[in-house]
């Protein structure tokens, strides 16, 4: 059996659980825990160690998604988690102006490390909207050449669309 | 120059080649008697462009069956073409201008179109062509520029595969049914996804062609898919009668259908029309209540009447109905992960925690000179004693399972308490003499301010803060407990000194108990599971918290229990199945039948598409059951620069793009 892995990375709270469990056929692995109490940066649960999917893409090939934590102090475990990925996705929460900062950031991280191919994914932006994309595109710093798509991490066909985006990345760096 | 002629006297291979050796720049047009027409477009002799009417799928409709753009954003760009003057952008440049798609999407599906359309054109036998010369053809932004020679190539590896698939299907009006004995000895049937969906169409009713429409796929896919299911023996040729009769129980019985739903159809439209009749007599008695109680309440005081209006507010709220909850984030959908997910999970998470603790060792080394709390004389000897205390934490794990592994490496980060505290606390209740002892490595990480072992909420919000430092110090050392588990699994790999707080714990519960530590070592490594043990693990935690990861780790537990010899048999089986290169006896696969139609030793370029459909499809084609790992894990110390994964090639992705599109 060949397995292949995608990183879904992205900052603090941007949906990366949900955009793996939306597309993932075995309930998901997540190692979550409230955060509220200790940082006070929003409420809920946050990823601290990682998450993990799994897509069965045909008989003899598994696609294993692995969503790392968002927030920075964890990122040693960013790197471990990429090593051998086939790409990765950066998710961002377009409408949280307080992320962009930590995109960037994460977004500069990864190209350093390693020039796997990605995708952005703007999360809670609806795909006709054309304007919230090049608003996000502006504000990430983004060049015209990275591929920025729309996603509702909630829905499936629209984490399928960001995930084969990425795949025809890929296909597209292997020449 | 006018190149002319029939492609009875001249196949297509032999104009292209003309046209080629010439470097001519202009148009194949090719027409049949029929009505169907194609074109092929050249530039000094190169193919350019293709197009055709018969069989072919539009560009839009292409994608939106891929997934790559959803309908309703290609009827808004048909839209916005229907409005434009003609002649101006094409409807891939609008996909990608509004946003819908990006341009090396497009260039994707444009050049699989222009192979498919070169395809079928090769595949006529008979049809007026016509060179024209151009000074120069048609300006497009995306077009196919190689060489004739591969078209060629490939067509001719596409029209061989089609020849053979012909001998067996020799028309598409053919048509199959199940067949009654799939074959003697059989035990198991091996399917593909789209073999199974085919599977379920074929009824004795629908021929090849309508297979085709209703899946969705081209007449030569669905062939090629038949073929091997027909040569696998899970499929017969069904006798003209035969389909006759079928076809007319089919027609009476979609009649039938067709009936039933449209009374369904009227029974939910009167059901509906008699709710909106209910609701609309409800909110006139409600109107009419809230009129009488208006009146009342005029009647009233102002203070009664605020205190109504905020209790009716206060009703209000609580009928309101809960959030719609979508259903792959209910707990508990989904199926479970298997053995081979937790192995991939664990050896991540291993990996993950095991980093920050080499980055760090100084840091463990004075976390482990802190002073250790002293421990009770009385009650910690009486727990230690206690089978539900001592028991579960000797527990030996086998190494092979996953469930174990993933619980020590939970256990290494301080995450997996939970089985063994749960049984613990009813113990700690009783003698909180252990209470001190608990949270040692904590406090010698500086956060013993919490007791956190006993309650699995704080147990987390300990993890939490264990993580919090890591990036400057070592992880603190996990509770007690854990390293005791850690000693009595793998007591050769803890020295003494190194690791002296959890073997300071363990010594000075040996000195309690009156031990002597190697008599102690050896005692708790020999102790061997029981029944009752097992049974006490599973008991669910009495603390509220219990968290998400319980429930990952009872899972694991169910997993560890249940999947092994099903994981054993499995690979027995793949490893079977790689040395045979086939099926195994008793198997019915149409893998064999299909690698006769394999690509090998054709491996020219232009496309990989028919290459990729046979070994995503069936895993013929040399490519059959790989077996590998995804997994790099560097060694720690290593350098860390992210790699690609360089078992991954042009084809496997190819494939990993049709499964996630077919998800």
């Amino acid at each position: 059996m060949q397995s292949v892995k995608v990183v879904v990375t992205g900052p603090f709270n941007a949906g990366k659980t949900t955009f793996i469990k939306a597309v993932s056929e075995i309930t998901v692995l997540s190692t979550e825990r409230q955060v509220s109490d200790f940082s006070g940066e929003g409420g809920g649960e946050t990823t601290v160690a990682m998450d993990f999917g799994r897509i069965t893409v045909s008989d003899d090939v598994v696609l294993y998604l692995f969503g790392t934590p968002g927030q920075e102090r964890f990122s040693f475990m960013w790197e471990t988690l990429s090593e051998g990925m086939l790409g990765f996705v950066l998710l961002v929460d377009a409408l949280d102006d307080d992320s962009f900062e930590d995109a960037r950031s994460m977004i500069g991280f990864f190209r350093e490390m390693s020039d796997v191919p990605f995708v952005v994914a703007a999360n809670k932006v609806a795909a006709d909207d054309v304007n919230q994309l090049r608003s996000v595109r502006e504000r990430l710093d983004l060049a015209e050449e990275v591929p920025l798509l729309p996603v509702d991490a909630r829905d499936k066909d629209s984490v399928k669309a960001v995930l084969l985006g990425l795949l025809y990345e890929i296909l597209e760096s292997m020449g | 120059m006018a190149l002319r002629g029939n492609l009875k006297d001249f196949s297509l291979p032999d104009v292209f080649q003309l046209v080629t050796f010439s470097k001519k720049t202009g148009v194949l047009r090719i027409k049949r008697a029929d009505g169907a027409e194609g074109s092929v477009w050249f530039r000094d002799g190169e193919v350019f462009f293709a197009q055709s009417n018969w069989h072919g799928e539009l560009l839009g409709e292409r994608m939106v069956h891929a997934n790559r753009i959803t309908p309703s954003a290609l009827a808004k760009a048909l839209d916005i073409r229907e409005a434009e003057p003609e002649g101006a952008r094409r409807l891939g440049q609008i996909l990608v201008d509004e946003g819908y798609t990006t341009e090396k999407v497009l260039e994707a599906f444009v050049q699989e179109q222009i192979q498919d359309t070169i395809f079928d054109l090769m595949r006529w036998d008979e049809g007026e062509f016509d060179f024209e010369l151009l000074p120069d053809v048609v300006h497009e932004d995306i077009g196919l520029s190689v060489s004739i020679e591969n078209v060629i190539m490939e067509g001719s590896r596409r029209l061989e595969e089609w020849t053979r698939i012909k001998k067996k299907i020799p028309s598409m009006d053919i048509v199959f049914k199940m067949a009654t004995a799939p074959g003697e000895g059989t035990f198991e049937i091996s399917l593909k996804p789209i073999e199974w969906n085919l599977l379920l169409l074929v009824d004795g009713t629908r021929s090849v062609s309508e297979l085709a429409r209703q899946t969705n796929r081209t007449d030569f896919e669905v062939s090629r898919i038949m073929y091997g299911l027909f040569s696998a023996g899970l499929l017969e040729v069904a006798e003209d009668e035969e389909v006759e009769r079928l076809r007319a129980e089919r027609s009476e019985r979609d009649k039938l259908l067709e009936g039933i739903r449209a009374k369904e159809a009227e029974v939910q439209k009167k059901a509906a029309q008699e709710a909106i009749a209910r609701e609309e007599a409800l909110a006139a008695q409600a109107k009419a209540r809230i009129e009488s109680e208006k009146e009342a309440v005029e009647e009233a005081v102002e203070e009664a009447a605020e205190v109504e209006a905020a209790e009716v507010e206060a009703a209000e709220v609580e009928e309101r109905p809960e959030p719609e909850v979508p259903e792959f984030l209910v707990p508990g959908t989904g199926a479970e992960a298997t053995a081979e997910d937790m192995a991939i999970f664990e050896e991540m998470m291993e990996a993950v925690l095991e980093a920050p603790a080499e980055e760090a060792p100084g840091e463990i080394e004075e976390a482990a000179a802190a002073p250790e709390p002293v421990l009770e004389p009385s009650e910690p000897v009486a727990a230690v004693q206690e089978p539900s205390l001592a028991e579960p934490v000797a527990e030996p794990v086998p190494e092979e399972e996953a469930a174990g592994d993933f619980q020590a490496d939970l256990m290494a980060l301080g995450l997996g308490e939970l089985p063994a505290e749960e049984v613990l606390a009813p113990e700690a209740e009783e003698a909180p003499g252990l209470e001190p002892q608990v949270p040692a490595g904590m406090e010698a990480a500086g956060e013993a301010e919490e007791p956190m072992i006993l309650e699995a909420p704080a147990e987390l919000e300990a993890f939490l803060k264990d993580l919090e430092p890591v990036e400057e110090a070592a992880p603190a050392p996990p509770s007690a407990v854990d390293e005791d588990s850690a000693v009595v699994q793998a007591p050769e790999a803890v020295p003494a000194v190194e690791q002296p707080t959890p073997e300071g714990i363990v010594e000075e519960v040996v000195a309690e108990l009156g031990l002597a530590p190697e008599e102690a070592e050896a005692e708790v490594q020999f102790i061997t599971p029981e029944p009752e043990i097992e049974a006490e693990i599973e008991v669910p935690s009495e603390g509220e918290g219990a968290p998400d990861l319980s429930d990952i780790l009872s899972s694991l537990e169910e997993e560890a229990e249940a999947e092994p010899p099903e994981i054993v048999a499995t690979s027995n089986f793949d490893e079977e199945l790689g040395e045979a290169g086939a099926p195994s006896a008793g198997v019915i696969s149409t893998d064999a039948f299909l690698a006769d139609i394999s690509t090998d030793g054709l491996d020219v370029g232009l496309s990989s598409g028919l290459g990729d459909e046979l070994s995503a499809l069936t895993g013929a084609g040399g490519r059959s059951r790989p077996s590998a790992s995804v997994n790099k894990i560097p060694e720690p110390g290593q350098p860390m620069e992210l790699r690609r994964d360089q078992t991954v090639d042009k084809d496997l992705v190819l494939k990993i793009i049709k499964g996630i599109e077919n998800l």
